[in-house]
């Protein structure tokens, strides 16, 4: 309580810095959030790509149906298979037909169902990734049944490398934003300090332990922190609310995600804090 | 408390020698005037007593701790022991004369309960009883100095440290505070006062130990009385 009370009137007293101070570490800590909810939502877009990830095999003219379910039930005993589906020559031509929609005349004009039969071979998620999808593709090629294969082609590992890249940027942001952070508290920490340097003697010359020292100033930090967090996630929140009013299918942050996020900015607040504090603690008192 | 000094000299930067090859005990219960001019190390040895300062060589051992082997954690703990004032009070002026000797009770951890109780006492006891609700801008010189040595005593300190505690206060008032630490004295608490104003401490005929530039030169009895 008294610690409390302590730090609350160091910040009144640092009024103007604490404020600026606070507006200064919200929008570092909201550049760092932009770039943790592009993350999210690209890892988002990514598993979306993942989940259509699938191995498509185009049969020859001349495969039977009972051929056709003999290559399935060999390609069923091929690990990270999770299920196949037979698209028969005629059911894909229904499937193109509804792509085109409205301008499915354009089919009618055709004589003969022009659509080669094909298997759809879906992978176990944990398994779906570029490496494994290439290795089952190159298996499936050569059964005799299979003329073309077609998979996820490049498109997708481009985007497991913009991941890579987001998630190594959201590193290197939260690394300024925390130095930021970091110097803009310690540095108003510090004009509280020295405000209250005489008390700071004082309480050295009766004994007080450094922990009792530095809590009220340490609080003052967690409190920047924690009003900074606060209202940067609010912005954040809103700003989110805005695109998916036209993008329904943007994520926010995630809830673990956003916990990092607060330990991270209340944790750089009082490091911040410390910093100042260790300096006037080594003073003499006289 | 016992204090001792072997061998202690202290040398701060650019060389400057403030005390050279002290030897000293001061016993338990005693009351001991450090007197000598400007400059000749009384503030440095008081210092490191409170260990603010720690010896170029040679060992202070104030009770059972040693200059040698001091954490920050035995400095907080000893300074619960060792009560110390100055010539500038040191009040925290936002803060009224109880307040003022209530920090040093909790920040030795004491409950509010006894906080409160405590430094009402200690207040009373020094006779500032009606003022503790002044604020220190508000109190007189001898009040501010009667208020700093309520918070030096507030913990019941073995041993009480006075760095000039008179060098701010006309003779009268001098007078009285040290008419005070001699009541603190009786009471058991042995009192070290450092003052190079010797108008009332040698009517006192206490234990008087005069530096001179860094040197012990005279330890004993009265100037001008033979023990
Ligand atoms: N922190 C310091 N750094 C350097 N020199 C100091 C420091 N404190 C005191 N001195 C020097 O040490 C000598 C003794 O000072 P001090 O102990 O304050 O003497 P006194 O209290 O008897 O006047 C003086 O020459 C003073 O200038
Ligand atoms: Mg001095």
């Amino acid at each position: 309580m008294y610690h409390l009370k302590q730090a609350l009137s160091g910040i009144r007293r640092a009024g103007f810095m604490s404020v600026a101070c606070i507006i200064i570490m919200t929008f570092s800590l909201l550049i760092l959030g932009i770039f943790l909810m592009a993350t999210a939502n690209l890892r988002e877009i990514l598993r979306y790509a993942h989940e259509k990830v699938e191995i498509v095999a185009f049969l020859h003219d001349d495969v039977t149906k009972e051929a056709a379910d003999s290559l399935i039930l060999e390609v069923e005993k091929i690990p990270y298979v999770e299920s196949i589906r037979y698209v028969s020559p005629s059911s894909a031509l229904d499937r193109l037909r509804a792509e085109f929609g409205t301008r499915s005349y354009i089919l009618d004009a055709l004589d003969v169902n022009p659509l080669p039969a094909s298997i759809e071979v879906t992978l176990k998620p944990q398994y779906r990734l570029k490496a494994r999808i290439v290795g089952v593709a190159e298996r499936i090629q050569q059964f005799p049944q299979v003329e073309d294969i077609s998979y996820g082609r490049g498109w997708i590992s481009r985007l497991e490398r913009l991941v890579r890249a987001v998630a190594i940027a959201d590193l290197a942001v939260g690394l300024v934003v925390g130095i930021a952070a970091l110097v803009t508290v310690s540095y108003t920490v510090r004009l509280t300090l020295y405000a209250r340097r005489e008390v700071i003697r004082i309480l050295k010359l009766v004994g007080a332990t450094d922990g009792f020292i530095m809590s009220p100033f340490l609080i003052e930090g967690a409190i920047h922190g924690l009003i900074s967090i606060a209202a940067s996630l609010l912005i954040l929140y809103l700003g989110y609310r805005v695109i998916y009013v036209k993008i329904p299918q943007a994520v926010f942050v995630p809830s673990q995600l956003i916990a990092f996020y607060i330990v991270f900015a209340v944790g750089v607040a009082m490091l911040g804090s410390w910093i100042s504090l260790r300096s006037f603690l080594r003073e003499k008192v006289q | 408390m016992l204090v001792e000094f072997e061998n202690v000299s202290k040398i701060y930067e650019h060389g400057i020698i403030a005390l050279d090859s002290i030897n000293l005990v001061i016993d338990k219960g005693e009351f001991v005037f450090i007197h000598g001019p400007s400059g000749a190390g009384k503030t440095t040895l008081l210092k490191l007593i409170y260990m603010d300062e720690f010896p170029t060589s040679g060992e202070v051992r104030v009770g059972e701790y040693s200059s040698g082997k001091m954490s920050r954690k035995d400095i907080a703990m000893l300074r619960r022991k060792v009560g110390v004032v100055f010539q500038d009070f040191r009040l925290i002026s936002d803060l009224t004369a109880l307040e003022n000797v209530a920090i040093a009770l909790r920040a030795a951890g004491k409950k509010p309960e006894e906080i409160r109780k405590r430094a009402n006492i200690v207040l009373h006891s020094v006779g500032l009883s009606t003022k503790r609700h002044q604020l220190p801008p508000k109190l007189s010189g001898g009040e501010q100095q009667r208020t700093a040595i309520a918070r030096a005593i507030a913990l019941r300190p073995a041993l009480l440290l006075a760095d000039e505690p008179t060098g701010n206060l006309d003779p009268d008032t001098a007078l009285g505070i040290f008419d005070l630490l001699i009541d603190i004295n009786r009471s058991g608490t042995t009192v070290v006062v450092a003052t190079h104003d010797l108008r009332h401490a040698e009517r006192l005929r206490k234990r008087m130990i005069r530096l001179e530039e860094g040197k012990l030169v005279t330890d004993g009895g009265m100037i001008g009385v033979s023990p």
